[in-house]
């Protein structure tokens, strides 16, 4: 078992979707707009049972749709893809949401910090449970539940756990590692999910069969993969201390003047920066482990509908990367 | 076969690049594809990120099993067609109705057609008592093989219990 203690920043988070369909409709991109408001409304009489907090999307502005998904309670498809019927029920600590009219008529997801799958698969399957109660899902025997792309078939179960890599990319290891772990039956995605770029060095790693494996087996499978990767990144690291230790402080020290003396800065930017920063904390290249709590919550501090929040007004580019700059020399204490 | 770039050793390693519109396939020994992928990502470390999380949508996956033979889902009236377009099928009916391509790409994007996991809580009776009669045969079929034919016996009670009450449904 690796210890992972010296090197907390490497695993970020977990994260499990379960998708479900109901019966006798099609599925959102096929449906008709009385339909998906049909769906909406029947899970809108969910919210008094749960807990959990209705938004009917067609009454949120861009901010506000926005923030959901740098909450990451909502995707980032959610919010670009017009369609009627689409809200999402969130739970009061933010962990757990349920997405209506995404890809599939309900996304249930739930996000743990560190890894913790089997929490978020605890959490996401009592929520299917109490849904399943009343809500006849789409399901066939041989093919489980039924879902708008095959590539969600049978437990229609998503797991992923989002680590932080940045010896294993600089040392040029991610394409063997990718190989590796599709080998296994594991694809690697960038941070907001499929189709989305690695910022800051920031992996998904998340299971490609969802059919033919029941939902222990693959929490087992993303577990055993996440074990494989941290070997990997550790064993980067160490190579890199060894050959390359004063490049990396030099890189280290640049990023913390870049950091404290910026005026703008872009968020791809910033979080190549927060990454070379979290490297060289758990590599004693400099100090500021107690600063290392704030810097994680800068992550989605910086993003953008989170400043525009903070200014309360929308911002132009330049005011955005001017505001981030600020917000992270003031949080930060530079 | 042998290796493309060396001809010396056998081709062992299969390699697909997809550039833009373009595919191109070679066949490679083990030692020759280790250097493609290293002078690979020496020439792009970090465009490697972002080809990664897919450039390629997912339905760019389904694009080998067009078909110039059409098929319409009675239920939706959506065709096979505009799933290979769209990536989504239009409704549950539809993996029946289009069945003879989907089992296919299930298979290949899958690997398998037989779900495992968890059953919803409304599972329709007829879809109950059928998993339930598939359970108990199964079993029976083990206390056969075991000698076990006292247990066997009592299952195969059980099993026309099953079948009287799916006959009862009008589903046998």
């Amino acid at each position: 078992m690796v210890n992972y203690e010296k090197h907390p920043d490497i695993v970020i988070s977990s994260r499990v979707r379960l998708a479900r369909n109901i019966e006798s409709y099609p599925f959102p991109e096929w449906a008709g707009s009385k339909q998906l408001d049909d769906i909406k409304l029947k899970l809108k009489s969910f919210s008094k049972e749960l807990k959990y907090n209705f938004h009917d999307f067609e009454k949120l502005d861009n901010i506000e749709k926005r923030l959901l998904a740098e909450k990451r309670l909502v995707s980032p498809i959610f919010i670009e893809h017009e369609g009627s019927g689409k809200a999402v029920l969130t739970d009061k600590s933010l962990k757990t949401s349920i997405m209506v009219n995404e890809e599939d008529h309900l996304r249930i997801q739930s996000i743990y910090d560190g890894l913790a799958l089997e929490d978020a698969f605890r959490q996401t399957d009592k929520i299917d449970d109490i849904l399943g109660e009343k809500i006849p899902f789409a399901f066939s025997q041989n093919l489980g539940f039924y879902t708008a792309c095959p590539t969600n078939l049978g437990t229609g179960l998503r797991a992923s756990i989002m680590m932080h890599l940045p010896a294993i990319v600089l040392t040029k290891r991610i394409y063997p590692l990718v190989k590796t772990l599709n080998e296994k039956g594991i694809s690697v995605r960038g941070m907001f999910g499929e189709g989305t770029v690695a910022f800051g060095n920031t992996f998904q790693i998340t299971n490609k069969r969802t059919l033919g494996l029941n939902e222990k087996e693959i929490l087992d499978l993303l577990n055993e993969g996440h074990e494989e990767v941290l070997k990997a990144e550790m064993t980067c690291r160490k190579n890199l201390l060894r050959r390359d230790k004063i490049y990396l402080k030099d890189k280290v020290r640049r990023s913390v003047g870049t950091l404290k003396y910026a005026v703008i800065l872009s968020l791809e930017e910033a979080l190549e920066l927060f990454s070379t920063i979290n490297l060289g904390v758990s590599l004693d290249l400099m100090k500021g482990k107690s600063k290392l709590k704030k810097l994680r919550d800068l992550t989605t501090k910086i993003e953008t509908a989170h400043l525009c929040q903070r200014a309360k007004k929308e911002l132009g580019d330049i005011e955005e990367k001017e505001a981030r700059a600020n917000l992270i020399r003031a949080e930060l204490e530079l | 076969m042998f290796c493309e770039n060396c001809a010396k050793n056998l081709a062992t390693v299969w390699v697909t690049k997809i550039y833009g519109d373009t595919v191109s396939k070679s066949h490679l020994c083990q030692k020759c594809a280790e250097e493609l992928t290293e002078s690979l990502t020496e020439e792009w470390p970090f465009i490697f990120s972002g080809i990664l999380s897919a450039a390629f949508p997912v339905k760019d996956v389904f694009k080998p099993f067009r078909t110039s033979r059409d098929t319409l889902c009675p239920s939706c009236k959506t065709t096979y067609n505009d799933f290979l377009e769209t990536g989504f099928v239009g409704c549950p009916d539809c993996y029946q109705s289009f069945s003879q391509h989907m089992d296919p790409l299930i298979k290949q994007v899958q690997g398998s057609l037989v779900h495992t996991g968890k059953l919803p809580k409304l599972l329709p009776e007829e879809m109950k008592l059928q998993m339930e009669l598939k359970r108990l045969k199964s079993h029976l079929f083990g206390c056969i093989n075991k000698e076990d034919y006292e247990k066997a016996a009592e299952l195969r009670d059980e099993i026309n219990e099953v079948k009287g009450r799916l006959k009862s449904i009008g589903k046998l």
